[in-house]
């Protein structure tokens, strides 16, 4: 991909919205990572979320404490924190991440603790008789998971897990800490070149709105779909 | 810090109050003229020969009269301008400075101490032209570069530091300019925002750049191998150097950030007053022994900026 440079401008020479158009490839550069960044810790959030989440269920007592142990500590200490870790600590480890990695990789372990929680509460909220039913059926433990009752937890998760989706592209926006280039990054630097704050971070809520609101029709669409039947 | 507030607020008012004081006894018959009278006459009866010399309305007379040069200082500055939690002072190469034109001011022997002679005040970047311009303060000596904007709202002294962009690299580094950055694989690390950044992109513009939000996470990147160099002003760097032994300095300064002590334009003589000392400091080896006392371990002194 070309790089693209942010562009001064003289401040006589402005009109508003003038510093924004001479920057849009700047900006949308660091936009497309910001998109990058989201589905990457998407996918990982959802894969640790739903494993854990399940893993929070089953009737064995030492699987379920590791579930826990994972979402309450990574729900529980703040997202910069965990990045700032991720990226400068980890090299003592013998781990030298770079900056994306480092952001995708804490990104998706946090937003994970959050989507096992969903995961968790949607499996608990199928009655216990469904699973008794299954089993005395002759389905085994995954089998009643796979073809019962994460079937009909999916549909309940959805709304709350559109949530965390939206939150989560939002969140991208700390990646900037750590040096990623993301719109946010790459508003501060413009900001800092033609001081033309309210216009800069201006366009760059946009940018994340451009992200989220389509998102949220989305996920509004999904919802729909799934609960079809109850209707 | 190490003044209180109340003494704080009092100075402060002192100056306005005076000059409302004067502007009275001019304008109405019951305003006390002894008031006028005692702000000439006392600062010739406290301190003897120094005083005298100054005349009535100039600002050196008022600072006399008060009994302390108030000035606003770094105190988060490194080498600079830095609150010792020891002690609980201010130090720094800013400070000694403003130490020897207190000296001047109060016509102290140059080996006396003359810490009860100064107020310091520590003030932010932001902070410094509107306190001279509210007579909060006597002077500005707060790593301030002298810039055509600045000139326009208040008076700068001669230079007294040259500060200048430079590089800080591991000991083992082969690094010795900003121009062997110049390449794709090189990085230099420097904080988001800075003009430091956009130097970099004007000396080094093949060099990768690692930008964060301040320079501290630039020597931990550096230490680990993410960024060749950091990059900004030498004595931010300075500041680093002292932490860190298995760090140098290399490049020299690649530009030239001339430091001045700020003074309100109001200030009635005082600038030339200050100019005069910071030139005899440059050149009767005052400025070289401060300079060696705060930035002797990045390397021996250099002459005195003119």
């Amino acid at each position: 991909m070309l790089q693209a440079t942010p562009v001064a401008q003289a401040v006589a020479a402005r009109t508003p919205g003038s510093v924004v158009a001479a920057n849009l490839p700047f900006l949308l550069q660091g936009l497309w990572v910001t998109i990058q960044l989201a589905a990457l810790s998407l996918l990982l959030a959802l894969a640790l979320g739903i494993f854990f989440g399940v893993l929070r269920t089953v009737p064995l007592r030492p699987l379920r404490a590791i579930g826990t142990a994972y979402v309450e500590f990574f729900r529980n200490t703040p997202l910069l924190i965990q990045m700032y870790f991720t990226f400068f600590a980890l090299p003592w480890l013998g781990v030298r991440l770079p900056g994306f990695q480092a952001a995708f990789l804490s990104l998706g372990i946090y937003t994970g603790a959050f989507v096992a929680e969903v995961v968790r509460s949607g499996i608990l909220a199928i009655s216990r008789g469904q699973v008794e039913a299954a089993r005395s059926l002759g389905l085994s433990y995954v089998q009643t998971m796979r073809h019962v009752i994460l079937p009909q937890a999916f549909s309940l998760t959805v709304p709350p897990l559109g949530n965390l989706v939206i939150a989560m592209t939002k969140n991208t926006s700390v990646a900037s800490a750590i040096a990623v280039q993301d719109v946010m990054y790459n508003g501060n630097i413009l900001n800092s070149r033609t001081f033309a704050t309210y216009e800069v971070f201006a366009a760059v809520g946009a940018g994340y709105l451009a992200l989220t609101v389509p998102l949220s029709f989305a996920v509004n669409r999904v919802e729909r779909h799934l609960t079809r039947f109850r209707r | 810090m190490a003044l209180s507030r109340r003494t704080l607020i009092q100075t402060a008012g002192m100056a306005p109050a005076a000059a409302l004081l004067a502007a009275c006894g001019g304008t109405t018959q019951n305003a006390s003229p002894s008031s006028i009278a005692t702000a000439t006459t006392r600062p010739a009866g406290t301190t003897a020969p120094q005083a005298t010399a100054f005349p009535a309305t100039s600002h050196m007379a008022k600072i006399v009269q008060r009994g302390k040069l108030i000035a606003g200082v770094k105190q988060d500055q490194p080498l600079f301008g830095l609150l010792n939690p020891r002690t609980n002072q201010i130090e720094g190469f800013d400070i000694d400075i403003v130490k020897e034109i207190a000296k001047a001011v109060f016509g102290l022997a140059a080996s006396a101490d003359a810490t009860p002679r100064v107020e310091l005040r520590g003030v932010t970047s932001a902070q410094r032209i509107p306190l001279l311009q509210e007579g909060a303060v006597d002077i500005i000596a707060a790593t301030m570069t002298i810039t055509d904007a600045r000139k326009l709202e208040i008076d700068f002294s001669e230079i007294y530091y040259m500060a200048g962009q430079s590089l800080l690299v591991p000991k083992a580094s082969t690094i010795t300019k900003i121009q062997d950055m110049d390449k794709a694989d090189q990085t230099v690390c420097s904080a988001q925002g800075s003009t430091s950044e956009q130097n970099i992109t004007k000396f080094a513009p093949a060099a990768q750049k690692l930008l964060f939000a301040g320079y501290a996470e630039c020597v931990t990147a550096m230490q680990q191998g993410r960024a060749q160099a950091v990059s900004t002003d030498d004595i931010i760097l300075a500041g680093f150097l002292e932490q860190d032994p298995n760090l140098k300095m290399v490049g020299g300064q690649f530009t030239q950030e001339p430091y001045g002590l700020g003074m309100a334009k109001t200030s009635m003589g005082f600038q030339e007053f200050v100019n005069s000392e910071v030139r005899k400091m440059k050149t009767d080896g005052r400025w070289k022994q401060i300079y060696t006392k705060w930035l002797g371990k990045v390397g021996p002194a250099p002459e005195p900026p003119k």
